[in-house]
């Protein structure tokens, strides 16, 4: 229960926090008379809000002005970042920046808020975000490191990281922040990468035909159409299936049947459909071991292969041995399927057989 | 081997026969009748020997088939990259010989006194191939005076000199077998007359071969550093542990926290192992590690050179690209094994890398450098070295897959294969929530805590494990191809992994600390405390490790890595490491 003191001064500071966003706020931005009006959702950065393409970036804005008023210190541990600090990072055995963990994390944790991360996302693209990178002078002198690189790394990865979080977080920005950074063909490669990820864990359904269209688009890296690939694997649907299954059809580079082939394996991986309607979960495990199996005969090529089998372990599904079995025990199987094909059968046993413990 | 082309003999010689002739009664043919005894060979022109039987002495047992190097047969030699007059430099780096320690890791070469050399005789010793004149220098035994330097590929001898008494030299090996020289030295002697050759002798040696002993050697000693500094993330609770449950005959040596800035990943900058050569009192060892080719800028590859270097311990350094994948995390070596009839004495040398992408299939391939990697395939005895998949880690290192470790019960195989499993992490988390501990911690009291129901509930985190599973029984049926093994030659470990991106690629970490990452110290094993859900007051992910492991006889011990290594993407294994004895079988014996 609060006392009226303490609600009185909550409510002071939601308006004073709402007041300095009111001029990026959208014009139909609620007011807020008390604190007990503000809506638990919003307050966390949820759907509360309209979230649509015209109204969610004042959304974003709206949502963080809310944010600092429950989390005051927020904001100041998010330009903390022990990731993107060279004291902590230089230590590590991989010494470089890398803060999606850390960021995952404080939002999970609540320390930070999602819409936090949201905003600075949006002010890191129109250059108001005044973030505090490291300066030269945080890296030890007697360090055999090149500065100006990590110094760009560490840009790249808060980007990244931002990103990242929270697609985790299935924050409503997380679509678009994602969208933006993935169809921009100015963003740097390794943004627009790690983009195409966080749009499919976003697991919003618009993400599947836009990261379709990337994947097939053959003006883009081969580099980003793998990304985008992965993107589906993390989008795990039917839909998701789907494409990826049509992709797996497509007469593209090895490279990215070889990602088709993984991608399908994440989307249908018997671990991760817990929360999948169990009959969405099979069909999702029948249509991928399918298409696994029909690239498995027609590729030639081994990285390709030793993907498809890798993913039919992920898979895991019976209806695969049986298919597996019949190449193998086929006559006029070729002999470098039917080698294909034992493996598979092999390593889709071992996997069954652990999935049993 | 020798060959004349006129063969004088002395009026020694012919006299000898003659004294032969009257007291040798063998000499007197069937008929009683006396024979002219044999006429003895007279002394050879050009006589050089070493040591090609491989037992530590000069003798008439040398001379045969000594021009030529063999698995069998042939001299050895030592590469002298130790420091034996404490000067900071590895001996080889100059033109002298320093001190009678450093006498000891030449290779003795015996040039024979001729006394027939005829008056204006030129005697000449020369080097060969050239790429061994690069590597190899000759003094003089009695002065230590330069006779052959680097480059040079001959020297005329004092044949004034040699008329009467031999001429001893001390060969030095420079650099080792690498992938530009194979470590073979031939010797020619030869003399002349007046622009004619008359006779020639030639030997043959071999640089000795940098070997790297595996896990389940008897450990000499463990190198750790000591962090006390919480500024710089003290280790106190790992250090501690390793202190108090060590063997008394495995020292610790602790590395300084200051000298090397705190860069405490002692398993990264070198790899130990030994030369070793006959000698007259016995064999003659060189440790002799591997520094690898890392620049951190004033950290641990500073501690090789400046600190252990001394005598008896020197190091080669290949230099190269620098990637992670040259470093000690990602060296490793089977126990010596037998496959399909062939043996393997001395087991061989893996590493980590490849070409098979990320595990969410971004295109990417990272390996070892070339120079590194040739300079460990030229030492032979520990190849054909092998590769496994190792390009889709963060740090990229095959230790954070898996390491062997010894098993005290079996007798034909005494060792097993520690490998990381998220399959057996995940059986386990879904065992406690089935008993109802869906809300059990883990991390406890971690930053990074968490509980069973989060971890299981996180679909992407899982399915990534699913993958890497895959990922890592390819790894697995790679090494089983290469050592012939079964299934039952490998023991899991619960791990899970998690990715990390860096340039917009997934590239996979242990999400709890990696069990399979552990130090092998004889039959203990310190293995890092996954610090998984409790249940029934036990940790469930200890408690599978330890019933898998059990079989193997070894002791477990569970050290707390958590905040000093393992939030800092490593684990007990890439901060320690250990000197293991050498092999009991010998390199040079067939």
């Amino acid at each position: 229960m609060t006392t009226p003191g303490t609600s009185t001064s909550r409510f002071l500071v939601v308006v004073t926090a709402l007041a300095s966003c009111a001029s990026l706020a959208a014009p139909e931005a609620p007011v807020v008379r008390d604190a007990r009006d503000v809506p638990a959702a919003l307050e966390r950065g949820g759907d509360a809000g309209a979230w649509s393409e015209q109204t969610w970036r004042a959304d974003v804005e709206r949502a963080a002005g809310l944010a600092r008023a429950t989390h005051p210190d927020g904001e100041d541990r998010l330009r903390r970042l022990e990731g993107l600090d060279p004291v902590v990072y230089l230590a590590r055995r991989r010494p470089e920046p890398e803060v999606a963990r850390e960021l995952t994390r404080l939002v999970e944790q609540d320390v930070v808020p999602a819409a936090l991360l949201a905003q600075l996302s949006l002010r890191l693209d129109d250059g108001s975000a005044r973030y505090p990178f490291s300066s030269a002078e945080r890296f030890p002198k007697r360090a055999a490191v090149d500065v100006e690189r990590l110094q760009r790394m560490e840009r790249e990865q808060l980007r990244a990281g931002l990103l990242l979080a929270l697609s985790s977080a299935r924050h409503p920005s997380a679509f678009y922040l994602s969208r933006t950074s993935l169809l921009d063909e100015g963003r740097a490669l390794p943004e627009r990468r790690v983009a195409a990820v966080a749009l499919g864990k976003t697991k919003d359904a618009r993400a599947v035909a836009l990261l379709r269209g990337v994947a097939v688009d053959e003006k883009e890296p081969l580099e980003l159409r793998a990304a985008a690939l992965a993107g589906l694997g993390h989008a795990r649907s039917l839909d998701a299936v789907a494409a990826l299954r049509e992709l797996s059809r497509a007469p593209v580079d090895a490279a990215l049947l070889r990602a088709t082939a993984l991608s399908l394996g994440q989307a249908a991986s018997a671990w991760a459909l817990r929360a999948v309607p169990r009959d969405d979960a099979d069909a999702m495990r029948a249509e991928a071991s399918s298409a696994l199996v029909d690239l498995l005969e027609r590729t030639a090529d081994e990285r390709v292969s030793s993907a498809v089998v890798d993913a039919l372990g992920m898979v895991a599904h019976e209806g695969a041995k049986a298919r597996l079995a019949a190449l193998v025990d086929d006559e006029r199987t070729p002999p470098a399927l039917k080698q294909r094909a034992a493996l598979a059968v092999r390593r889709l046993e071992r996997a069954l057989r652990r999935n049993a413990r | 081997m020798r060959r004349s082309t006129i063969v004088l003999l002395s009026g020694a010689v012919l006299a000898g026969l003659t004294g032969l002739a009257g007291c040798d009664p063998g000499v007197f043919g069937p008929t009683g009748t006396a024979t002219p005894p044999a006429e003895p060979e007279p002394p050879p022109l050009a006589d050089l020997a070493v040591d090609s039987d491989r037992d530590g002495a000069i003798t008439a047992a040398d001379e045969r088939d000594e021009e030529v190097w063999s698995d069998a047969r042939g001299a050895v030699f030592l590469s002298n990259w130790d420091d034996d007059d404490g000067d900071g430099e590895q001996d080889a780096r100059d033109i002298f010989v320093n001190g009678s320690l450093d006498e000891e890791d030449l290779a003795r070469v015996l040039v024979r006194r001729s006394p027939d050399l005829p008056e204006g005789a030129t005697v000449t010793l020369a080097v060969s191939p050239p790429a061994a004149t690069e590597r190899v220098r000759l003094f003089t035994a009695l002065r230590r005076e330069v006779l052959i330097d680097l480059y040079d590929e001959r020297a005329e001898l004092d044949a004034d000199a040699l008329r009467d008494e031999d001429l001893e030299l001390l060969l030095e090996g420079v650099g080792g077998r690498s992938t530009r020289w194979d470590g073979r030295v031939t010797l020619t002697l030869s003399v002349e007359d007046d622009g004619e050759l008359l006779e020639e002798d030639v030997v043959a040696l071999r640089a000795a071969p940098t070997i790297f002993p595996d896990n389940t050697r008897p450990a000499e000693r463990l190198y750790v550093m000591r962090i006390s500094d919480r500024r710089l993330g003290e280790n106190l609770a790992f250090y501690d542990a390793l202190e108090a449950l060590l063997p008394d005959e495995v020292p610790i040596y602790a590395v300084d926290q200051y000298d090397y800035y705190a860069d405490r990943w002692v398993q990264d900058n070198m790899q130990t192992g030994y030369q070793r050569v006959p000698g007259p009192d016995g064999p003659r060892t060189q440790l002799t590690y591997l520094e690898a080719q890392r620049m951190t800028g004033g950290g641990l590859e500073e501690l090789v050179p400046f600190e252990l270097l001394g005598d008896d311990l020197g190091y080669a350094y290949t230099g190269g690209a620098d990637t992670s994948l040259n470093y000690g995390g990602n060296l490793e070596v089977t126990p010596p094994f037998e496959r399909d009839g062939e043996v393997f004495r001395f087991g061989r040398i893996f590493v980590g890398g490849g070409d098979g992408g990320s595990i969410l299939g971004s295109p990417h391939s990272d390996h070892m450098n070339e120079d590194q990697l040739g300079y460990l395939e030229a030492q032979e005895v520990q190849g054909p070295v092998f590769e496994l998949s190792s390009e889709w880690l963060a740090v990229g290192h095959i230790d954070e897959v898996l390491l062997f470790v010894p098993d005290t019960q079996r007798s034909e195989r005494p060792w097993r294969v520690v490998v990381a499993s998220p399959a057996l992490a995940r059986a386990e988390l879904l065992r406690v929530e089935e008993l109802g501990g869906g809300d059990a911690i883990v991390f406890e009291g971690r930053e990074t805590e968490t509980t069973v129901g989060e971890i299981l509930g996180d679909e992407d985190l899982l399915a990534y494990n699913d993958a890497v599973a895959a990922r890592i029984d390819s790894i697995r049926d790679k090494l089983s191809e290469e050592m012939g093994l079964g299934e039952d030659d490998f023991i899991e470990v619960p791990v899970l992994f998690e990715p990390l991106w860096y340039g917009g690629m997934d590239f996979g970490i242990a999400y709890n600390p990696g069990m399979q990452n552990l130090v092998v110290v004889d039959d203990q094993l310190f293995v890092p405390d996954p610090e998984g859900p409790d249940h029934e007051g036990e940790d469930v992910w200890q408690r599978v490790a330890s019933l898998n492991l059990a079989p193997t006889g070894v002791t477990i011990h569970y050290v707390d890595v958590f905040e000093s290594y393992h939030l800092l993407m490593g684990e007990a294994h890439c901060g320690t490491n250990v000197r293991h004895a050498p092999y009991a079988e010998e390199w040079w014996t067939p």
